[in-house]
């Protein structure tokens, strides 16, 4: 039993600095500095990530996902799309199964994220906001 | 297997490239060329295995049956260039199910030429042959496809344009279709784009809807028009045929709610003989999602003024009254087990029960 405690007290321990982390973590909606998309509404980022075509200067904006972090990626489906991952990805399965087109890209490394947000103005992703602040040549977009 | 789906979506890029070239280059001007957006598309496998047992021997039907089956899906847009394909491989039936070439002519209007689902019915448009894309196994029998005792064309081979508008609480859908449908040779023969000379003839169909913002409910009405070919019957050339109906559908967080009315007028004409006569067919299906993972289901089925009717009377296996539950367990990832149990009644009266078990999933 005494040898259970310190593992014990350690697992809570890791559990809080997660809790932490996650209720500190504040994700922002971002593009490209170059780019010329317009805030948008918590509703028409949501609807973007559904699979809704928006335009924006006669352009389509095509939203990437950020993988990179485990928190992250569940952060967005909390504050984002208010669903379960599980059903984000039944969503948008069947309406590209219907309709056609392509499912949103999924990044799993940052690096890789942000060349793709840099090469594309019509490009839009979600980071934290530290990330987002810190990163050069990128504009926030949407707080929610 | 990973290195089987990348050769696989190397293929379809190749088909791309040799069938289309540089098509789409005009779109793109200078100004985007830093804009270029291309992904390799979308290559989903669907496969599944159903077992179904009917509570008795009838004609034209297995009584305990394993099928097994995989559909093969593939999408891609490449600015305004779109490319579905959805091939079904059975043991009894290999078909193109789907094959479209579109152009986006908006961002939230399309034109497709090649052979899709007709907009007769918002089921028709919402599920394909992917199996677990469903919650049910089975289809409304009113809209079951062509070779499997359908009655009404489910596919057609020419254009269709589709889109929405918004409005300011929602949106306005539109879908229609116009092309070439079935002919009837014992079954319902679904038009074949392999084969373009193949018999059938023109039909025409389209649906408008209203979907709320929320997307949690959408109601809409639809029209088709069909001249189907009929083969081997005596002293009849043709169907005539005219479908009207209306649909509601309802999804919380919890609740799924779908109905679908249709009045079906048919006229069959041969040589010195002509006849018109109309039927009813509706159903009902509800679904409740008990947890994340578990959804129970029902469905009614009926078909009304149906006895007598010289059109339905060519096609004694169709279901004339259905009435289903089952339930669907999502398990692992993009996996599914689903149950069903129905009373069935055919268009010929033979009654008989049927147990179907599916397991299901998509890949990757």
């Amino acid at each position: 039993m005494k040898r259970l405690l310190p593992i014990v007290f350690i697992g809570l321990t890791w559990a809080g600095v997660l809790y932490a982390h996650a209720a500190e973590l504040r994700l922002v909606l971002v593009t490209s500095a170059q780019s010329s998309i317009p805030q948008l509404t918590p509703d028409q980022a949501r609807k973007l990530y559904l699979g809704m075509p928006m335009v924006v200067d006669g352009k389509l904006i095509h939203p990437l996902r950020n993988n990179s972090d485990a928190t992250v990626q569940e952060m967005f489906m909390q504050k984002i799309m208010f669903m379960s991952t599980q059903a984000y990805e039944r969503q948008i399965l069947g309406r590209v199964f219907r309709t056609g087109g392509n499912r949103p890209p999924v990044y799993t490394e940052m690096p890789e994220l942000l060349k793709a947000l840099e090469s594309d103005r019509n490009a839009v992703t979600y980071l934290p906001r530290d990330t987002a602040t810190s990163t050069v040549g990128v504009r926030i977009i949407l707080e929610p | 297997m990973r290195h089987t789906l990348l050769i696989h979506k190397h293929l379809f890029a190749a088909m791309l490239v040799i069938l289309f070239g540089t098509g789409s280059a005009s779109y793109a001007t200078a100004d985007e060329e830093h804009s270029h957006h291309m992904q390799d598309g979308d290559l989903l496998l669907f496969p599944a295995i159903l077992g179904t047992h009917l509570s008795k021997a009838v004609s034209g039907q297995a009584q305990d049956k394993l099928q097994p089956e995989l559909d093969i899906f593939y999408s891609i847009d490449h600015e305004r260039l779109r490319f579905l394909a959805e091939f079904l491989l059975r043991d009894d039936e290999q078909e193109m199910e789907r094959l479209q070439l579109g152009w986006l002519l908006h961002p939230t209007a399309s034109v497709w030429f090649g052979r899709f689902h007709s907009p007769l019915g918002f089921w028709n448009s919402q599920h394909h042959h992917g199996a677990y894309m469903q919650t049910t196994i089975s289809r409304p029998s009113i809209l079951a496809f062509e070779d499997e005792s359908g009655v009404l064309p489910i596919h057609i081979l020419g254009a269709l344009a589709e889109g929405f508008v918004k409005a300011d609480v929602g949106s306005y859908n539109y879908a229609f279709g116009i092309g070439r449908g079935p002919m009837l040779e014992e079954t319902l023969k679904p038009v074949n784009i392999l084969n373009p000379h193949s018999d059938g003839k023109l039909t025409l169909s389209g649906r408008l809807s209203y979907r709320t913002q929320d997307d949690a409910s959408e109601f809409g009405a639809y029209v088709g028009h069909s001249r189907i070919p009929l083969r081997g019957i005596s002293g009849l050339d043709e169907a005539s045929q005219l479908a009207v109906g209306a649909f509601y559908f309802l999804e919380t967080e919890r609740i799924r709610f779908l109905a679908e009315l249709f009045h079906v007028e048919n006229s069959l004409e041969g040589p010195g003989t002509s006849s018109r006569t109309a039927f009813l067919a509706a159903y009902l299906q509800p679904e409740y999602k008990i947890s994340e993972a578990w959804t129970v289901f029902g469905r009614i089925e009926a078909t009304r003024n149906n006895r007598n009717d010289p059109y339905l009377n060519l096609y004694p296996e169709f279901i004339a009254s259905r009435t289903i539950v089952g339930s669907r367990f999502d398990v692992a990832r993009n996996q599914a087990l689903k149950f069903e149990a129905s009373r069935n009644e055919r268009q010929d009266s033979v009654q008989f029960n049927q147990i179907s078990l599916q397991w299901s999933m998509v890949y990757p």
